[in-house]
């Protein structure tokens, strides 16, 4: 395998599946924010 | 005011969307025609109409879902008003008759699942058990079977699509994951991997890669088709948009990737000297005659030629399941309880499909007319949205209550000019391809993938719609529109 196929490989893995993860991970967030706020308005 | 249940968290409504998305699309497509659009540069390509295509349509669906709380017509009617009723039934249309022979697909996703448990496929040279299949009473068996588990999921309303979802959908994950991990640790996989990611960026300069990854986009991620605004209407009052749209993009395109790793590692590592020829091989070719022959000459093959096939039939029957609801829910808008409008929508799937089940020149004809469809309902999807007006859906809808990411302009720019153009360019394209297929024939609407098969039917269709546009519109407007309950 040549190194531009392992470079290329790398970008294009990397940003769908990274850029898949980051979102995974903001949703959390902001879902953990919505929940705490939920439960600071409810009491 | 009637109450409509909700889908019960985000990630219920994000894992039924994925379940939409990821269909047989991602697994026997797009790995085929990555391979034959030059693998790299193709990949590029593909990635920049994510952008450009699938995710700025996927906004403008949840959107319409959301702000509607009606199927598709019902949400044209809402969205862009009473004389837009026929571009909704248009997509409705569209997305119905894929879903009638859609099922055939299920089925033989299905029935290739069994016969890889009970050895039967393992025992049988491929090609013979495919022939003894396909296109006989046996197809429509297990087109029926198909149809009846989306219906019996479809019965429960959102509620049954949500669990069946979480079910299948993570399962689906970790089963192409799996496969993935099994095919580029086999002997020889490396060259499946060095053929998948060399760019030839001199490729790029060349339209047909653009447009075929435009097409690949159009056609796996489900956007415009109208089924996540189907399942947008079942999404909390305060649920975001623009994050979920980019979540389901990007986990659709996810597990393309895997399977375009998967499938090509496999065929380099077992028969790479016919890798030309596996790969020409068409979407059923490659799945149902090349891949158990594959699977047969690989170490402890059978329980990854099973594993295959239930990963084939969790992507089709998840499809198949919002393929049907979408058929039910506008229904439900004219006033039938789901029970009814379910069992109208699955009884004529069940008659129409069996023709494609039986006749392959019907399924072929069913197929290309309908997928090159799909670009008018993208088209008409950005219409409606710029008839609502794009910039105060952006902000009231996109960026209003719930948002989680914040959608600047450039959304509004891709809806009003690109998505257009884009739908017009891939249209033109395809039918100019047809009169290259058969030169002589391109424009009889008699032949079965012709570009006058696709105009006479278009026609009729379009004709059909315009004169009912006013029915459409009453019947839906003299019932108020639920609120999420």
């Amino acid at each position: 395998m040549s190194l531009t196929a392992i470079v290329t490989m790398l970008i294009l893995c990397g940003t769908v599946w990274g850029g898949f993860g980051l979102l995974i991970r903001r949703a959390l967030r902001r879902e953990a924010i919505k929940l705490r706020s939920q439960e600071h308005f409810e009491a | 005011m009637t109450k409509v249940d909700v889908f019960s968290s985000r990630w219920g409504l994000v894992l039924a969307t994925l379940g939409m998305a990821v269909g047989t699309g991602n697994i026997w497509r797009f790995p085929r025609v990555a391979a034959t659009n030059g693998g790299g540069s193709f990949l590029v390509a593909w990635l920049v109409f994510l952008l450009l295509w699938s995710i700025p349509l996927m906004i403008a669906e949840f959107s319409f879902g959301k702000t509607a709380r009606r199927g598709v017509i019902g949400s044209f009617v809402t969205m862009a008003g009473e004389r837009f009723a026929w571009m909704g039934g248009w997509v409705a249309l569209c997305a119905t008759a894929i879903m009638f022979y859609y099922s055939v697909v299920a089925g033989w996703c299905l029935r290739y699942l069994w016969a890889s448990l009970s050895g039967e496929l393992a025992a049988t040279e491929s090609q013979s058990f495919w022939d003894g299949f396909a296109y006989t009473p046996q197809a429509v068996v297990t087109h029926v079977l198909a149809m009846l588990l989306a219906a019996s999921v479809v019965w429960f309303g959102v509620r049954g699509i949500e669990k069946v979802a979480r079910i299948l959908i993570p399962t689906l994950f970790v089963l192409v994951v799996i496969l993935a991990i099994r095919a580029v640790t086999l002997p020889g996989a490396e060259a499946g991997l060095a053929f998948l990611f060399t760019p030839h960026w001199p490729d790029l300069a060349n339209p047909q890669i653009w447009l075929e990854a435009l097409t690949q986009n159009a056609w796996d991620t489900g956007a415009g088709w109208g089924l996540i605004l189907t399942y947008a209407i079942y999404m909390r009052a305060k649920e975001d948009v623009s994050l979920n749209a980019f979540l389901i993009g990007f986990g659709n395109n996810s597990v393309s990737l895997l399977a375009g790793i998967m499938v090509l590692c496999t065929v380099f590592a077992i028969n790479p000297g016919a890798q030309a020829e596996i790969v020409g091989a068409g979407n059923e070719g490659l799945t149902f005659i090349w891949m158990p022959q594959l699977f047969a000459q690989m170490p402890a093959g059978t329980l990854f030629m099973i594993l295959f096939f239930l990963a084939l039939s969790f992507a089709a029957l998840t499809s198949q399941i919002s393929l049907l609801e979408l058929a039910t829910r506008n229904l439900i808008d004219f006033g039938f309880s789901r029970k009814a409008a379910l069992g109208c929508a699955a009884g004529a799937g069940l008659v129409f499909g069996s023709f494609s089940a039986l006749h392959q020149e019907v399924f072929k004809n069913q197929d290309w007319v309908w997928g090159v469809g799909l670009m008018l309902s993208g088209l008409f999807v950005a219409l409606a949205a710029l008839r609502f007006g794009v910039e105060q859906m952006r902000l009231e809808v996109v960026n209003g209550e719930g948002c989680d990411l914040r959608v600047g302009r450039w959304w509004t720019w891709l809806i009003t000019w690109v998505i257009p153009l884009e739908a017009v360019v891939l249209m033109v394209w395809w039918l100019w391809q047809a009169r290259g297929w058969d030169p002589e024939n391109w424009l009889n609407p008699l032949q079965p993938e012709s570009a006058g098969t696709v105009l006479a039917q278009w026609a009729l269709a379009l004709i059909l719609l315009v004169i009912l546009n006013r029915w459409l519109a009453r019947r839906i407007l003299h019932r108020d529109a639920p609120e999420p309950g």
